[in-house]
């Protein structure tokens, strides 16, 4: 397993299509969290009041530090977590290197923990990637209105933290479920991405009429990532798509860990009985 | 299994689907020390077989044993270098820096990667990235990563494959001097100088089955003599009645039969007495080629 992991590290460390997801999601996350909003405070549309300018004040200095970078994790956040879930393992179909990597000496099995782990530091460093200068443009943001500056505490930090991490890496074992099932990278990102993006929306827009699609909802990774990080506000300018609280943050906290740990299971079982060809 | 089998299998059977049975009840034994060729043409199941030896696919049913383990065991694959038809690199990485990701997952030190591309004459291109490699190059490197554990034993699923002339005369030799000594090789092929030039002993798999085992010199079959005469028929005919002369073949208009060398002025005096002109009699060798294409094409091709 030591040894899955580190070589697998060579290879992500290296990889230019990871740091291309990072980049993008860097400045994704910068650009909507902190950029955007505060250009909206600074130049208020016609229309917009008062107590709008505040929330979105709010939202981009220290104290909305936390609420506002995990708005971004549901929807935007996990679809790159999805692609690289599904590139981290699909692409060793692509490149035929499965087999040359079962050959070696770790357990299939192995193999597959090292992954998985190095998916985890993935989402360790999508996570830092937009904490650290999220905190760095509210510390600016807070000196030049003059507000007051005051940063959550330390626990309420890592909560956040753990939050965040749990919708990341859930998304990313779905990434790489998909590529173990469909044994390749396109259709698993293409499949992740419809199913984050499109499905969890369907069913949102018609869970309102119809009781059993509300039951399903509360069941599903986005949903649930989705209440996660609604229990953090503020939420930034208006609704943050992908955030809103339809579950309670246990309850979504432990959906999102049985996705997570459904999705291992499955990559195991299918992983250890196929042929390797 | 003995001390002195590398590798063994009983019954190795692969069905894909109800139609096609890629390997059939295959009983297969590589002794220690050994270079073993695995020859057979296109679709025989040479790499399928290998697969299911190195723990890549389940076998439908039957056993394989290799270095005292299951296929694909952590023991058994420490001591196993393999290039199998399909094995890939990753393109972004140079040649160097994905051996060095196959150290790692073999556990073996990184400061054996130099040496395993000199071995295989990539040093010079170590740094480049694999998906700027010719063919010939990517067999290389994938020749260079099967031999980073320092194996017991060598699987090379057609090694020559993609080489010029000269690497492959360059290959050949290589795996001739990793094959001495205590390392067993298998070395699966369908060009049978290949075998010939590198193999102590032959498997000969078609369709599946095995079809014959031993040596190069066994596979050759006896000595024998070749004829050439203005009538071939009338030849046959007289040579049928003589006691001690075998089986009579047609090569290239010329009678081929097996009978002791030293016979050859008997034969021609008969044939003379007979009517025959003989143009040519010399001893002759069956062929390894022709020996394969008996025995793999044993309805058409050559006549017995
Ligand atoms: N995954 C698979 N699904 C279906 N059939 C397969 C599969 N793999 C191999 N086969 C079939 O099994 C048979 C043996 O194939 P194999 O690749 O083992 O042959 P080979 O001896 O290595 O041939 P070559 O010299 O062309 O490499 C072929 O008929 C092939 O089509
Ligand atoms: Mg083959």
């Amino acid at each position: 397993m030591r040894a899955s992991f580190a070589a697998e590290m060579m290879k992500l460390r290296r990889r230019p299509a990871l740091w291309v997801l990072l980049g993008v999601w860097f400045l994704l996350a910068l650009a909507f969290g902190y950029l955007i909003p505060y250009a909206l405070y600074q130049n208020p549309p016609a229309g917009m009041g008062v107590p709008e300018q505040d929330q979105i004040l709010a939202s981009i200095v220290p104290g909305g530090w936390l609420g506002n970078v995990v708005s971004g994790f549901p929807l935007f956040g996990a679809a790159m977590l999805v692609i690289a879930g599904a590139l981290v393992v699909g692409s060793e179909y692509g490149w035929s290197t499965m087999g040359t990597v079962m050959t070696q000496r770790p357990g299939r099995l192995q193999v597959l923990a090292g992954k998985l782990a190095a998916l985890a530091v993935v989402a360790v460093a999508f996570e830092v990637i937009v904490f650290a200068p999220g905190a760095l443009a509210s510390a600016i943001i807070g000196g030049a209105v003059d507000g007051p500056v005051d940063w959550p505490a330390v626990p309420e930090m890592l909560e956040v933290f753990a939050a965040g991490f749990l919708i990341f890496f859930t998304w990313a074992a779905l990434g790489a479920l998909l590529a173990v099932l469909f044994r390749g990278t396109s259709l698993p990102i293409g499949l992740g991405l419809v199913w984050l993006l499109v499905i969890e929306g369907l069913i949102a827009g018609f869970a309102g009429s119809l009781e059993v699609l509300e039951t399903i909802r509360q069941g599903l990774p986005g949903a649930n990532g989705g209440s996660l990080a609604a229990t953090y506000p503020p939420t930034g300018v208006a609704e943050t798509p992908g955030v809103s609280a339809v579950t309670g943050p246990v309850h979504a906290a432990a959906v999102l860990a049985l996705w997570a740990m459904g999705a291992m299971a499955v990559s195991a079982y299918f992983l250890r009985r196929r042929d390797v060809t | 299994m003995t001390d002195t089998l590398v590798l063994e299998t009983e019954h190795l059977t692969k069905r894909y689907g109800p139609q096609l049975i890629a390997v059939h009840d295959l009983d297969l034994r590589v002794r220690r020390g050994e270079v073993y060729g695995f020859l057979g043409p296109n679709g025989a199941g040479k790499t399928t077989t290998l697969r299911m030896l190195l723990g890549l696919i389940a076998p439908t049913s039957g056993t394989a044993s290799i270095l005292g383990s299951a296929p694909g065991s952590p023991e058994a694959l420490a001591h196993i270098g393999a290039l199998v038809e399909g094995f890939g690199f990753y393109p972004y990485l140079s040649g160097r820096r994905n051996l060095q990701v196959v150290a790692r997952y073999a556990g073996v030190p990184a400061a054996r990667v130099d040496g395993a591309l000199d071995q295989v004459g990539l040093a010079a291109r170590g740094g480049d990235a694999f998906k700027g490699y010719s063919l010939g190059m990517k067999q290389r490197l994938g020749l260079a990563a099967a031999l980073l554990k320092d194996p017991a034993l060598l699987i090379l699923d057609e090694p020559t494959n993609g080489l010029d002339p000269e690497g492959m005369a360059d290959m050949r030799a290589l795996i001739r001097q990793l094959g001495r000594g205590e390392r067993s090789v298998v070395l699966s092929s369908h060009l049978l100088g290949e075998v010939e030039q590198i193999c102590d002993r032959v498997g000969v798999i078609q369709k599946g089955r095995l079809v014959v085992e031993g040596t190069v010199a066994d596979l050759r079959g006896q000595a024998g003599l070749l004829v050439r005469t203005d009538s071939p028929a009338r030849a046959r005919e007289i040579l049928a009645t003589m006691a001690g002369v075998g089986p009579v073949a047609e090569v290239d208009g010329a009678l081929r039969l097996t009978a002791d060398p030293s016979r050859a002025a008997e034969i021609n005096r008969r044939l003379v007495e007979g009517g025959v002109a003989v143009s040519e009699l010399r001893p002759a060798e069956r062929s390894l080629e022709e020996a394969f294409l008996q025995l793999t094409q044993p309805e058409g091709g050559v006549a017995r």
